[in-house]
């Protein structure tokens, strides 16, 4: 089977480098026109970006907003976090500051370090609990 | 440099990247070879672009290029999606939707 998938790499390159240089595209064999300097660069990629492509770069930064919120949502643990969290204890959870905002608090949806929380079973069930 | 030299550049990079998707397993690796076929079809724009002075291809492959970031993101997220639930990642063996 993968010997198929090679041939088939080989006789699509083969068909593309044909349909390319049998077009009759003009200008396919010279050196290209001779273009003014800055042609391409970040001037005029800009200017057209803000005046005859505003729709697409407007359409382009939300198509990145959802791709990041989808890539948050697919990535996220449900429940079992916090028995999995709560047994493993590191000094990063004594160093940083409560409600620093990190991506794990954001996702997990908890503020504080795990010093601040009650950790283990509730107080009366003989069991001692962990403080920082 | 002529044109040709750009869009047969492309085609082989294109057909090293479709031979790649049909071939490998890990996931991981099609969205690399993924990425190799969007980044070919980018050259071809820019020569293109070149050719006819007009700078519409060279913005048209910016699109190009944040649409593959988006889906590679994506398709990464699937991917940490798939082994947090210990399923094998690779392709051939998850072939149907549910379950």
């Amino acid at each position: 089977q993968r010997g198929l998938a090679i041939l088939f790499a080989l006789a699509l390159f083969i068909e593309l480098s044909i349909a390319v240089l049998a077009s009759g595209v003009a200008a396919i064999d010279s050196d290209g026109p001779t273009l003014p300097f800055g042609f391409g660069g970040p001037e005029q990629i800009g200017a057209a970006f803000l005046t005859k492509f505003l729709l697409a770069f407007e359409l382009a930064s939300y198509l990145l907003l959802i791709a990041a919120v989808g890539a948050v949502v697919l990535a996220r643990r449900r429940g079992g976090i916090h028995d999995d969290a709560e047994t493993r204890v590191s000094v990063a959870d004594f160093l940083l500051p409560a409600g620093t905002g990190t991506m794990a608090e954001a996702v997990e949806g908890r503020t504080g370090t795990q010093a601040d929380r009650q950790v283990g079973p509730p107080a009366g069930t003989g069991v001692p609990r962990e403080d920082a | 440099m002529s044109l040709a030299w750009y869009l047969v550049v492309s085609a082989l990079v294109f057909a090293i990247g479709a031979g790649g998707v049909l071939t490998r397993r890990n996931p991981l690796v099609v969205l690399l070879c993924l990425e190799l076929m969007l980044n070919a079809a980018n050259v071809a724009l820019i020569g293109f672009s070149r050719m006819w002075g007009n700078v519409d291809g060279q913005i048209f492959a910016v699109i190009v290029m944040v649409v593959a970031a988006c889906e590679v993101c994506i398709g990464l997220g699937l991917v940490v999606a798939i082994y947090r639930r210990r399923l094998p990642i690779d392709v051939d063996e998850l072939r149907e939707l549910s379950g």
